[in-house]
């Protein structure tokens, strides 16, 4: 648009191409089409809290964007409702967010390693932190994990609901691997 | 083919004709590319209706009676087959490659349990549907087929498309 020259160039080199080889001009018109429909890469925002839900939720959106998209993951240090955690200043609150998407990486799926990883370390709940990066990097969804929780739970307001009445994108929730047993990874880190 | 997993696998597209149904299509189609989806148009008999609402608990008989009299499953029916027909077309549209369904009972145990039958990797579902029983959050479809579907499900806002 800013460059009329060129696309007057662009034009006239279509219409000589045209004119001299009509099968090559076609395929080197479907080739530029191919190419700008790549440079739109494809990216999701990822909210990743080290509960089962979440590192499925991660498989899910790596195995989505394989082979060239890219996943933002987000980590929000704060939980809803509650203010930030007393004990912990905000350097050690996102030195422990990095040292949870490290551990992603070491137990999540092979796919994570294909396509490009950006992370976020948020010092705001999770609903703001989520929302706010998936306005900043354009992302198609935002993907979260899900546990189970009672009805009345789930009513009054968990991380999910509240980010499905939030967000400005689909929100995809993954449950997590039903031949999982509930907190395996959760309630006890690996060590 | 293999480099795609989940492009050869098929979603699972909930339609119920509301406007919010509608735009979850094209946002879909526009995030997910061509894909094998099934779309599914669901159905309630009226027989269903009343053990679910206390307000109608005590004349659930005599409406059900009347419902039969006035074909109301038959009517119900024949706007589900309006409806997936309007769906196919719009999936199509959106690039899938879709066969439309209908099925009749709850919405949210029906939509749980052809996902389960087709092995979906994804529900897509609008955030509210046709009723228009005002809840804070979620369309009680919604929040139902959250709770119990035991696979992805990708819930489409009704701002996205016009943020």
């Amino acid at each position: 648009m800013s460059k009329p020259d060129d696309n007057d160039a662009d034009k006239a080199r279509q219409v000589a191409a045209e004119l001299i080889q009509p099968v090559g001009a076609g395929i080197a018109g479907s080739a530029r089409v191919a190419e700008h429909v790549k440079t739109v890469q494809r990216c999701l925002v990822l909210g990743y809290d080290h509960t089962d839900s979440a590192l499925a939720a991660a498989a899910w959106a790596a195995n989505e964007l394989v082979p060239d998209g890219r996943l933002v993951v987000v980590h929000a240090t704060r939980s809803l409702h509650l203010p930030a955690m007393p004990i912990a200043s905000p350097r050690e609150r996102r030195r422990l967010g990095h040292v949870l998407i490290d551990e992603l990486l070491l137990e999540g799926t092979d796919s994570l390693f294909d396509i490009e990883l950006q992370t976020e370390i948020s010092d705001d709940d999770p609903v703001s932190a989520l929302t706010d990066a998936a306005r900043r990097h354009d992302a198609g969804a935002i993907v979260v994990g899900h546990d189970e929780h009672s009805w009345l739970h789930s009513t009054l307001g968990t991380v999910t609901s509240q980010l499905l009445n939030a967000s400005p994108v689909p929100v995809v929730v993954v449950p997590r691997e039903l031949d999982r047993p509930a907190g395996a990874s959760a309630s006890a880190p690996p060590r | 083919m293999s480099s795609e997993p989940m492009a050869s696998k098929r979603i699972l597209l909930c339609f119920d004709g509301s406007d919010d149904a509608v735009r979850a299509i094209a946002v879909a189609g526009e995030l997910l590319g061509a894909r094998t989806a099934t779309l599914l148009t669901v159905w309630e008999p009226a027989a269903s209706w009343a053990p679910y609402d206390p307000a109608t608990a005590l004349t659930g008989g005599v409406s059900r009676m009347a419902a039969k009299e006035l074909g109301l499953d038959e009517i119900a029916s024949e706007l589900a087959r309006a409806t997936i027909e309007r769906g196919t077309k719009l999936a199509g549209k959106a690039g899938f490659d879709v066969t439309g369904e209908i099925s009749s009972g709850k919405p949210w145990r029906a939509i749980c349990d052809r996902a389960k039958e087709i092995d979906a990797t994804l529900i897509v579902l609008g955030a509210r549907g046709l009723s228009r029983v005002e809840s804070v959050l979620l369309g009680s479809v919604s929040a139902a087929v959250l709770a119990h579907a035991e696979r992805p499900v990708m819930v489409i806002p009704a701002t996205s498309g016009d943020r």
